[in-house]
């Protein structure tokens, strides 16, 4: 009762399993980094649309302020996160019809890339800019009465 | 051997590999977590309180102008507005010293004052005729170049009135009417609009005409034209009421549509209110004899300085007599927090009667 009585090589029965092995750890891989790479988007997801909402309050709160009889210095500051996920994100101020709203915020990242757009509830005016993540101010103009998204 | 040390390699790399997936995930719910944390703290208060303090400013404000106008016990604006600027000082030091206590930094400060004049007659027997050294003239002017007028109420004594009964047996009844009818004249640069009150002393009722610019009394049909297009208050009370600014007319005050020309059309104009034919003295009509043609009590609050020659004053028994006071103010005030700067140049709050 030796190996050679079940007809099989060693060298054989070492390519069996690492063949084996590697296809499971492969599967396991990819599975898991899929996984990951699920999670990791809709977690951004999730960030940029709170953020946005956030943001999206201190417009409406600022227009509130700015429309009073007399304003002419408003501005309320917000500290955001630097990075989500570890992902640098942009903030813009858009006007183009394809929002839910006349002015809407579109807010992304590159990797993953995900986009998402929140609506602004505001009288006022607002300039188009686009901004960073961090300390985000937003300003009342009076001359030009526009409100103004800018960073710190 | 070397078998074992491919095998070997392969369980280091694969360890790595399963490594930074397992960072990866971290990274993952961490981002997770914070979002869950962000997405559940409390939006900041410090917008709704910068909103709090500018309306507490408004109502403060008004309450220190009243304050001012109420003890204002002389016809001089200077002292008047002084009490106030007192009492705006005093309350900013106390706003900036409470705020001061939660972290807020409030700042409020005089940026400008309206003068302005409360006209009035108290003497409910009294005609409408001018006092002062223009002492018993029938047509005089209350006040020119105001633009925006308060309360502006009559309460006239319904005897008074010019009564047209019988008037359809003269030649000219129109005329008659309006040569001797009391009218309350308001001249803007557009034209003049005429309130003529009169009564019917056999029917006990009292009517209401607006003249429109353009229009002319006389234009009418007659009598019963004149009536019918008149608001009507019935045969009850010993006084009707004219309040131009709600707009109403009668014994209770009841909707007169054709006052609303003076909300509508001149309030925020530029204009003169005169009186006319408070008294007349309607020789060569038989019906007509020299008698007053109104009677009673007015109050009228205007933004500007009225000229004093036509009242008495400034005791406050005196009819007519006029005063000044504080009709507006603007002040300035800025709030501050850690997250909220609002600042205003021009907040402005009226004088409680005149809103």
């Amino acid at each position: 009762m030796t190996g050679d009585d079940r007809a099989v090589s060693p060298v054989f029965s070492y390519v069996l399993t690492l063949g084996i092995t590697t296809i499971l750890i492969v599967g396991l891989l990819v599975a898991a980094t899929g996984y990951v790479d699920d999670q990791r988007r809709q977690t951004t997801e999730n960030q940029l649309q709170v953020i946005g909402q956030q943001l999206s309050a201190d417009i409406a709160a600022a227009d509130r302020l700015a429309r009073t009889d007399g304003a002419e210095d408003v501005a309320i500051r917000r500290d955001l996160p630097d990075r989500i996920v570890g992902s640098s994100y942009s903030i813009n101020v858009k006007i183009d019809g394809n929002g839910p709203t006349e002015y809407y915020l579109e807010l992304s990242t590159a990797r993953p890339d995900v986009t998402v757009t929140v609506g602004i509830a505001s009288v006022t005016d607002l300039v188009t800019t686009g901004v960073g993540g961090g300390e985000v101010v937003v300003r009342y103009d009076a001359a030009a009465d526009e409100l103004e998204v800018a960073n710190a | 051997m070397a078998d074992v040390k491919a095998r070997g390699q392969l369980i280091l790399v694969t360890g790595l590999l399963i490594a930074v997936v397992l960072i990866g995930l971290a990274l993952v719910v961490n981002g997770a977590i914070y979002t869950e944390n962000l997405s559940t703290r409390e939006s900041s208060d410090e917008p709704r309180e910068a909103l709090e303090q500018r309306h507490v400013t408004e109502g403060d404000v008004q309450s220190l102008i009243d304050a001012a106008n109420r003890n204002a016990t002389t016809d001089d604006y200077g002292m008047v507005r002084g009490d106030f600027a007192d009492g705006l000082t005093q309350w900013a030091d106390s706003q900036r010293v409470q705020k001061l206590l939660t972290g807020r930094f409030v700042s409020t400060g005089l940026n400008s004052t309206t003068e302005g004049t409360q006209i009035r007659q108290a003497n409910a027997s009294r005609n409408f005729t001018a006092g002062g050294s223009l002492a018993g003239d029938s047509d005089w002017t209350l006040v020119e170049n105001t633009t925006d007028v308060g309360p502006f109420v009559l309460g006239i004594d319904r005897a008074s009135l010019l009564n047209i009964t019988d008037f359809d047996t003269l030649s000219d009844p129109l005329a008659a009417v309006s040569d001797n009818a009391f009218h309350v004249s308001v001249e803007t640069p557009s034209g003049t609009w005429k309130v003529y009150m009169f009564r019917d002393g056999t029917a006990g009722e009292v009517y209401l005409y607006v003249v429109d610019p353009g229009d002319d009394l006389g234009a009418l049909s007659g009598i019963s034209s004149l009536v019918s297009n008149s608001c009507v208050a019935g045969a009850t009370g010993s006084s009707a009421t004219v309040d131009f600014r709600e707009p109403q007319f009668g014994t209770d005050a009841t909707d007169c549509p054709e006052l609303g020309f003076y909300n509508t059309s001149v309030v925020g104009a530029d204009h003169d209110i005169h009186y006319r034919n408070a008294r007349t003295s309607a020789t060569g009509l038989g019906l007509l004899g020299e008698a007053d043609r109104a009677r009673g009590t007015y109050e009228v609050v205007v933004d500007t300085r009225a000229d004093r020659t036509p009242y008495y004053g400034p005791d406050a028994d005196a009819s007519p007599r006029a005063r000044s006071i504080i009709h507006a103010v603007t002040v300035t005030a800025a709030f501050r927090s850690d997250g909220v700067v609002h600042g205003s140049d021009e907040i402005e709050a009226e004088w409680s009667v005149v809103q």
